[in-house]
């Protein structure tokens, strides 16, 4: 018996690695990551200045308005959404349905267009859908709003139906095989899963390539399904689904969290332990869905990236990843960088293959480079902060864990810099392809000869609105590990003093993404 | 709460930050009429990029060296160039961006060497062309089909399909063809055949040319290796065709393309 399962858990990787492996090549015309032009134009050095200016005397206000901060007294102001029943009825059961549905119809739509649309990127749905709308454009939504992702997930949503199909038949019965999910591959497929995504997004250059997308899409459904089949739903959403798992990370800064105040409530949890350091759950979605006390609240934003429960290796790696793609993806198309990939071009002349070329081989390093740097400055400045306390407990490790997530308001911000104007300007690209999903002259709506509106965004708005968003994720960033340390430390001094490495770790991050906005985009 | 005390002071500074950022940002001068000469050398433009402010009435006067037509993205203005003769862009410069334009060379004339030169396709990186140091041809034959497709023969000699799937052992006689339509690229092909879908009716003109598979063009003796072909469909379906093209024209813009500068619109 335990032999049978051990080799269902091999074959599903072997399929899995399979499938991603044979993504195969097909013909057809498209360019670098991303669909159309980009128009930005780069942050003036003035912009640039006041922005590196602010950010540095920011850290030190925000430093000194919590220095007298009451390390008992770190919560923040929440309201229940969920006292309006109105809400909470809209926000369950039949008003999630037809989203689910759409968000399932809309997978369908991606797969069917993806794999018989044009095969020219613009005139097929798939591309602009994928990287715009879904991955930019839910992305902003997620990290603003709420995580509207662990909504309307298709993945989940068609899996949680089928399961109520099964009930059906087989009432009691549980529809996936029951293996144990093994606890020390932790988030692990998310961070392999993470590396071919931010693989295919920074360094594949057929990345809108309707057919390629077709055969990712595919392969990330029966990744996704097998893994749930294997290791049950909740299992594979925590651990295995990696858009769960980042749509997740970007929702922790976010305006609204989903709670269970009761713990009993969460006595099923497959996380085992989701509740946090207070004792809390949440943003916990499997005791969400079970509970039967619930709270919707709004909350300051980035104060979510402050809740900590259990972090592992896996996750920080994740975290790390999520930092330095999101930095080499604007890095990539700078004049710097394109130099770079120039000299590998030169290097490698007889390497022409789509997968294996002189740029992807030098944006693969890069994208290997940048996560491995990121986590030496980030584990360095944990070492230095031991340093600073006198090589007092709490040792690198915890610390590593600890302030994992306060970086990420940083990155989020400089996300936003660099999509706005993409999301504004290529995202309109969805009204006509809405008309013509495959390409082939179909007007549904009456759109299909929508042109973009390159006068939406003004060049002022944006480089106002990017070097204020760095701006304020710099504050996040700060306030986080300033209260992370005020929960770490008893003394003050101490609390102070193990700040200015983490500061100096901040403000360097936030200069290197306001220079990246300052550069010219070169795709 | 102490904690709750402190994130409303951090709103005051973030909301202060915000606006002395917007009083920072804050400029003005009157729009005027810009008139700015430009010359496409060699498949690039002298100044590469040009700056004018948001709203100036921009005449774009443009000497090039080469004939075909120089396309502003963004505005999406296209003009045909000629050696000799001076292209006028009149616009008014009302949105503000940093807009490519680009050169597509004239083509028709088989045989012409369009590559060669040291533009690059857009889309990561500049690609020469590689002299090949044996002879190598190509004649493309195109018979349309009853259902309104065409089956595409690229006939070859002293070359080597490589698929992609075959790995990095690519040999210099090796590679892939790209199918051009008009002036559009519309497929890469891994083998002789091809089958091509949704042409309008009319006469098209059908280009192939051998490449390796960074898509670096080839040439022998400094010509391109290409093939050219006319192909006429009788009963295309009508309203078939590429209707949005990168947000741009409504006509699909060529694939075979060389970014030649930018216009930056600076805001006032």
């Amino acid at each position: 018996m335990f032999k049978g399962r051990f080799l269902i858990v091999k074959v599903t990787a072997a399929i899995a690695a399979v499938t991603l492996l044979l993504l195969p090549g097909a013909a057809g015309t498209a360019h670098a990551h991303g669909i159309g032009d980009r128009y930005d134009l780069p942050l003036p050095v003035s912009f640039f200045a006041v922005g590196g200016g602010a950010a540095v005397v920011v850290s030190f206000v925000i430093v000194g308005l919590l220095l007298r901060g009451d390390s008992r007294t770190i919560g923040y102001p929440r309201f229940n959404l969920f006292r309006y029943g109105w809400i909470e009825f809209a926000l369950s059961g039949p008003f999630l349905w037809p989203l689910k549905i759409l968000s399932v119809l809309l997978l369908l739509l991606v797969i069917a267009t993806a794999t018989s649309g044009s095969a020219r990127a613009v005139d097929n749905f798939s591309p602009t859908f994928i990287w715009v709308i879904w991955w930019v454009g839910l992305g902003f939504f997620v990290a603003a709003l709420g995580n509207l992702w662990a909504l309307v997930n298709p993945w989940k949503a068609a899996y949680s139906a089928a399961e109520s199909l099964y009930q059906l038949v087989r009432p009691g019965e549980a529809m996936h095989l029951g293996i144990d999910y093994p606890q020390r591959w932790a988030m692990w497929p998310s961070v392999i899963l993470f590396l071919v995504f931010a693989w295919i997004e920074n360094a594949f250059a057929e990345s809108s390539n309707p057919r390629d997308l077709a055969w990712m899409v595919i392969a990330y459904s029966a990744i996704t399904w097998a893994g749930m089949f294997t290791f049950g739903k909740h299992q594979w959403l925590r651990h295995g689904e990696v858009f769960s798992a980042i749509f997740g990370l970007f929702a922790r800064f976010s305006v609204t969290e989903v709670r269970v105040p009761a713990s009993e409530d969460c006595g099923e949890c497959t996380a085992g332990d989701c509740r946090n350091e207070d004792g809390d759950c949440v943003d916990c979605y499997e005791c969400f869905e079970y509970a039967d006390e619930r709270e919707f609240n709004l909350r300051p934003p980035g104060v979510g990236l402050g809740n900590l429960s259990y972090v592992t290796p896996s996750l920080v790696a994740l975290v790390m990843l999520l930092l330095a793609s999101v930095t080499f993806d604007g890095f990539s198309a700078t004049p710097e960088w394109i130099a770079v990939q120039g000299e590998f071009i030169t290097a490698f002349p007889e390497l022409t293959n789509k997968f294996l070329n002189g740029v992807t081989i030098a944006n693969t390093l890069g994208l290997i480079a940048f996560p491995l740097g990121f986590l030496a400055l980030y584990g360095g400045t944990c070492l230095l902060m031991v340093r600073v306390c006198g090589g007092e407990p709490p040792t690198v490790g915890m610390l590593v864990a600890a302030y994992v997530f306060s970086l990420i308001p940083i990155a989020l911000a400089y996300h936003y810099a660099h999509f706005l104007s993409y999301l504004l300007v290529q995202g309109q690209l969805i009204i006509p392809l809405a008309s013509d999903p495959f390409g082939v002259g179909w007007d549904l709506f009456g759109t299909a000869e929508y042109m973009i509106n390159i006068r939406v965004t003004n060049a002022r708005f944006i480089w106002f609105f990017s070097v204020a968003a760095i701006v304020i994720g710099h504050m996040a960033a700060v306030y986080l590990a300033h209260v992370r340390a005020m929960r770490l430390y008893d003394n003050p001094a101490m609390v102070l003093r193990s700040q200015f490495p983490m500061l100096g770790l901040m403000v360097l991050y936030t200069i290197v993404s306001l220079w990246i906005v300052s550069r010219p985009i070169t795709e | 709460m102490k904690a709750v005390y402190s994130l409303r002071k951090l709103t005051a500074l973030a909301a202060l930050t915000t606006g002395l950022l917007a009083v920072a940002a804050c400029a003005s001068a009157a729009p005027g009429q810009v008139e700015i000469d430009v010359s496409l050398q060699d498949k690039k433009l002298i100044p590469g990029t040009i700056q004018v402010s948001q709203d100036d009435t921009v005449t774009l006067k443009v000497q090039s060296d080469a004939e075909g037509s120089l396309h502003l993205h963004g505005y999406d203005i296209e003009k045909e160039v000629t050696p000799g003769e001076v292209a006028e862009f009149v616009f008014v410069a009302d949105a503000t961006g940093r807009y490519r334009l680009a050169f597509h060379p004239a083509s028709g004339s088989a045989g012409e060497n369009h590559h060669g030169g040291s533009g690059g396709h857009h889309g990561g990186g500049s690609h020469a062309s590689v002299e090949l140091d044996s002879p190598v041809s190509v004649s493309v034959a195109a018979e349309p089909d009853a259902n309104g497709g065409v089956n595409v023969h690229i006939i070859t000699q002293g070359w080597r399909w490589t698929s992609e799937k075959a790995g990095g052992e690519t040999a210099k006689e090796g590679g892939h063809a790209h199918i051009y339509v008009g002036d559009e690229k519309i497929a890469h092909v891994y083998e002789p055949r091809y089958y091509l879908e949704g042409l309008a009716p009319g006469v098209h003109r059908i280009r192939v040319t051998l490449n390796y598979d960074n898509h670096t063009d080839l040439t022998y003796n400094g010509k391109t290796i290409e093939s050219t072909t006319t192909v006429t469909i009788e009963n295309g379906r009508a309203g078939e065709g590429n209707h949005h093209s990168l947000g741009n024209s409504g006509d699909a813009p060529a694939e075979e393309e060389y970014d030649v500068g930018y216009l930056e619109v600076q805001p006032r």
